[in-house]
């Protein structure tokens, strides 16, 4: 094979990385946007409360857990959180517009970055798994193992949360929140109640993003911010809350990214994410599937 | 509701604000607090500016921070070779501002709500990006330093404007600007336009009202007094980096025109001192005992009460504690 | 306009401003007060945000020495303030206007950052108040200190321009070609600007350059981009944070470039950084100032105060109050019989002393001449392998 085609190749499948990393959090934030048009801007601290709550489990003295039955304590650890949050400030601010909702999680933000940093300092925290320290080398292509599974993963929660809002009851009371809020209030479906549940499993997904992703990275307090905002434009695109547009629009831009900062720049490689998000907008201002109500 | 009478109490308020504004530098000149007044009114022009377009026609831009900034740069590089004067770089950062407002308005205004207000925020994520890369023209990180001292001509002098008692008087003319030019683009007709578009465009255009015409209006006015207060902020810093430039300004702008009340210049004034003084309180109490972690910690606890105890903003609770109508936002669009 | 509400929101209006005003003034006055007027040194760094391990390390170094002088300095108590720049200039002002007119301090540590530093240099010299710079390697900076017209700003650590010119040709004699990888920072940019024309006149190929924001997460696409240019070696300006999550991803592609640094990739803290996978660091070459190993019994007290590696930002802050600081506010009571911040500033030019990172005594631009030091990571250990006299060099007199 030759070298241009391997650069090519593995060009790609940064790209598939990162576009899983963004799916992860995409999918999050499309969730509850579509439920309860909540702009959540700390969902990427959720994601960094996933990555500190790795990191302490990891370090539990004494008792080694394996990485596999670490995940969903962390997703737990995370889902808890997102129920106080959710009790505590979200569900008082739900029934106003997205602007009031901006600003409460903006407050939510500034507080969860500055306790982690408080807590944790600045020192970026280390996380390894057997995973992440197993190269494998398929097509030439050194990459860790921990790379496949987020990528399995992704596919997996993917196709899991295709099923649940479709197939189960719960998933079907949230699909139908999301289409229309004030017909469910009428057919005595307690909407407060979905947009709790619905909240709380989008922080979990974060929470296993952040628990899948940090071993090949390290964990701060500001890990999330800029992850927040990519993935707001990645739901943008994929047409407000509609989750597989905005999966699809999450492998789109890591695509995108890997390919502009390997062959071109990396400094720029924000003009050119945003600036296509931006052109896309202009021309498909419904987003790429055009407009959908609902999930 | 008609405010073309004089009325005395009027008279009364602006008369003991206007001469609040003028004293305070004078009975508190330690430069501390005079840079944090000039911050605050830097503020309240900024949330002003910003509250024409979020608070009246509706269209909440995450990217107005982008006229801050490039009306900062566009001052740092090409006032000084222009040989501009404090104002006359003033007013070309307002007019270039105004015209990329136009520009960006007329190509923003395609997309609707959530996803205006996130493509804006990209715009401003992608100005901040060539700010920070296109070193040869901005010097990037290393920012622009040593923008000069400005002059203010004057008809027979000139005078130099160096101490910070000095740039406050120099920026209370647009600050005075600005309270005019909301005030007569937020009452009388223009204002009643600019709800009808804001509360139903579709209805707004049956009755004549061209929508989009008022939105862009609002928002290139609004760009060009935030351009203009870019030009006063880096003559001011005298340097001019990225960060002007960045999400910061647009979350602080937010948290000021939304929890002070949007749409009502009472409550976006009141917002931009509560929320510049706030930062000034929490690093001084207790002998500055508190670490700046801790601060922010409180400054975002506080943030949280304020959204959730007061939802109609701080205007609305100064309302229900004077006991007067509820919203007056209604009176304005019956009107 | 409803009457009745204009006068009440008038009269709340004046209540507000009222008294948060009064609520300011009392802070200030208290703040005031305190009674055995201590020596106060202003700590100006940024505390939060994205480069809050800049403040946090000025912190640790310089609660460190404090600690170890009792908070004392010739019977005088002494003291630390903290004031958070945010790294950004609108808030480096309110800042240090807090330091020099609120807490009134007699001298400033600071640095990293050149924003903050270079919105401040006004006020500090309007203030005049002495600051010293630990950390900050912007070449920019010089031609403002000392005789370029600032005379209370001092620079203890060799800025860029300096080094550059020690090490450039220690590089090129190892590598024909190179690719430059830096945070896209001041200081990453600023670092590679002062080394590329070097590179340039000893006819080192750089066949790849690349500026990767603070708090990047995934380095793979420049690696890709970094095999694809193929260079004999890599030069890489990074601070432990953001270097030890890229030299960890550049060990998982596997690339086997000889590889330099400019930054801290083999300090303590790196080594901490990268403890799960020792063979992250190894044999990386580091060409910087404050190294681990120049001062063995300060090294391992510092593990032991705050069970937590040293590293040059926290090292040098230890340093500059310890020795420089400490050493020019003794000065200043032995010459003028008080430390103010005029007898700390003449102190602080006459400065002549040997200390740990070497001799520190200020040019007529205010700038220190430390040691240059050439560093490793030799089987999961910081290895000092060479200390280097470093010299005044030419600059292009910008401007005037």
């Amino acid at each position: 094979m030759s070298i241009e085609l391997e650069i090519f190749l593995e060009t790609i499948i940064n790209g598939l990385t990162l576009g899983a990393l963004y799916a992860l959090v995409t999918m999050g934030l499309a969730l509850i946007f579509g439920v309860a048009r909540l702009v959540n801007f700390a969902h990427g601290d959720l994601f960094m409360i996933g990555g500190y709550a790795l990191f302490v489990l990891l370090g539990v003295e004494g008792m080694e857990l394996p990485y596999v039955l670490i995940v969903p304590l962390v997703v737990i650890v995370t889902m808890a959180f997102s129920w106080i949050i959710e009790r505590t400030v979200i569900h008082r601010v739900i029934n106003q517009s997205w602007r009031v909702h901006a600003v409460a999680t903006l407050g939510i933000s500034i507080v969860l970055q500055n306790i982690a940093l408080i807590l944790f300092t600045t020192d970026p925290k280390q996380t390894p798994t057997i995973f992440s320290r197993q190269i494998i080398e398929p097509f030439g292509v050194r990459m860790s193992m921990q790379r496949v599974i987020i990528l399995v993963v992704v596919i997996v929660v993917f196709l899991g949360l295709q099923y649940f809002v479709r197939r189960t009851k719960l998933g079907k009371a949230i699909r139908a929140v999301s289409q229309n809020r004030d017909m469910c209030a009428i057919v005595g479906i307690d909407v407060k109640k979905i947009v709790m549940i619905t909240f709380v499993i989008s922080g979990g997904l974060a929470g296993l993003a952040g628990a899948l992703l940090a071993p090949l990275y390290s964990v701060t307090p500001m890990m999330g911010s800029l992850l927040t905002l990519k993935g707001l434009a990645a739901v943008v695109l994929g047409g407000l809350g509609y989750i597989n547009g905005a999966v699809f629009a999450a492998f789109g831009l890591g695509i995108i990214e890997a390919l502009f900062s390997t062959y071109v720049s990396f400094a720029f490689k924000d003009v050119i994410v945003f600036g296509i998000f931006i052109l896309f907008l202009f021309f498909r201002p419904q987003g790429i599937f055009g407009r959908r109500v609902g999930l | 509701m008609n405010n073309a009478h004089i009325d005395v109490r009027t008279v009364l308020f602006w008369g003991i604000s206007a001469v609040i504004l003028l004293i305070l530098p004078q009975l508190f000149p330690l430069g501390y607090l005079v840079n944090a007044m000039i911050t605050t009114v830097v503020w309240i022009i900024f949330a002003l500016a910003f509250d024409l377009s979020a608070g009246h026609v509706g269209a909440v831009s995450l990217g107005h921070a982008v006229f801050f900034g490039v009306g900062a740069y566009v001052a740092a590089i090409a006032a000084p070779q222009l040989g501009l004067g404090y104002f006359g770089s003033m007013g070309l950062s307002a007019v270039t501002m105004g015209i990329l407002a136009l520009i960006a308005g007329i190509a923003f205004f395609r997309i609707a709500e959530v996803s205006f207000a996130i493509g804006t925020l990209g715009a401003l994520i992608i100005a901040q990006q060539i700010a920070n890369n296109a070193y040869d023209l901005t010097n990037g990180p290393m920012c622009i330093q040593s923008v000069p001292n400005p002059t203010i001509h004057l008809p027979g002098n000139a005078i130099s404007v160096t101490q910070p008692v000095e740039y406050y008087y120099a920026l209370l003319p647009l600050l005075l600007l600005t309270l005019i030019v909301y005030r007569l683009l937020t009452t009388q007709r223009i204002g009643r336009a600019f709800a009808s578009v804001r509360e139903d465009e579709v209805r707004a255009s049956a009755m004549g009202v061209h929508p989009l015409r008022y939105k862009l209006l609002a928002f290139s006015v609004g760009g060009a007094l935030i351009g203009a207060l870019g030009s006063f902020q880096a003559q001011y810093i005298t340097v001019v980096c990225p960060s002007e430039l960045a999400i910061d300004y647009t979350l602080t702008m937010l948290i000021i025109v939304f929890v002070g009340g949007a749409g009502r210049m009472r409550g976006v004034v009141i917002g931009a001192i509560l929320f510049n003084t706030l930062p000034r309180i929490l690093e001084n109490i207790g002998g500055g005992t508190i670490p700046p972690a801790y601060q922010q910690v409180i400054y975002g606890l506080i943030l949280l009460g304020v959204v959730l105890y007061m939802p109609d903003g701080i205007d609305g609770l100064i309302t229900r504690l004077t006991g007067g109508r509820k919203s007056k936002r209604q009176v304005v669009t019956d009107a | 306009m409803n009457k009745r509400i204009l006068t009440k929101s008038a009269t709340l209006f004046s209540l507000v401003t009222t008294i948060v005003l009064i609520l300011s003034l009392g802070v200030l006055s208290t703040a005031a007060q305190d009674e055995p007027e201590p020596i106060k040194i202003g700590l100006y760094a940024p505390m939060t945000g994205p480069v809050a391990f800049l403040g946090e390390g000025f912190e640790l170094g310089a609660t460190m020495a404090l600690e170890e002088l009792d908070y004392e300095i010739e019977g005088v108590p002494v003291e630390l303030v903290v004031a958070d720049n945010m790294c950004n200039p609108t808030d480096a002002v309110n800042a240090i206007r807090k330091l020099i007119e609120v807490d009134e301090v007699d001298v400033i540590l600071g640095g990293g950052c050149s924003s903050a530093t270079v919105a401040a240099q006004p006020i500090i010299a309007e203030g005049e108040t002495p600051a010293v710079s630990a950390t900050s390697t912007n070449p920019s900076i010089y031609d403002g200190m000392g005789v370029g017209g600032n005379i209370w700003q001092f620079r203890v650590n060799p800025d860029d321009l300096i080094m550059a010119n020690a090490f450039a040709d220690l590089i090129a004699d190892d590598a024909g070609s190179l690719g430059l990888v830096a945070e896209n920072t001041d200081f990453g940019r600023g670092a590679l600007a002062a080394y590329k024309p070097l590179f340039e006149e000893m006819g080192v190929e750089v066949v790849y350059e690349d500026y990767f924001d603070l708090g990047t997460a995934d380095y793979r696409a420049g690696l890709t981009a970094i095999r694809r240019a193929n260079p004999d070696a890599l030069l890489i300006v990074m601070t432990e944070r953001d270097g030890s999550t890229f030299m960890r991803q550049l060990r998982e592609v596997g690339l086997e470039q000889t590889i330099f640094s400019r930054g801290s990739l083999t300090s303590p803290l790196f080594v901490e950084f990268t403890e799960d996978d020792p063979t992250i660091g190894e044999g990386i070459l580091e060409f910087s100032f404050w190294a681990f190993g120049l001062d063995p019994e300060h090294d391992e007290a510092f593990f032991e105060r705050f069970d937590t590696a040293n590293s040059p930002h926290r090292g040098m802050s230890y340093y500059v109050v310890k020795d420089v600081i400490a050493e020019a506010i003794r000065a200043a009571i032995e010459e003028t019989g008080e430390a103010t911040r005029e007898s700390i500033r003449d102190a602080l030019a006459e400065i002549d002393i040997e200390t740990p990172i070497g001799p520190v005594a200020f040019d007529d631009h205010n700038q220190a001449y430390p040691f240059g030091t050439i560093q490793t990571i030799q089987d999961g250990v910081p290895t000092l392998l060479d200390t280097i006299e470093l010299v005044p060099v030419e600059r292009e007199t910008s401007e005037e």
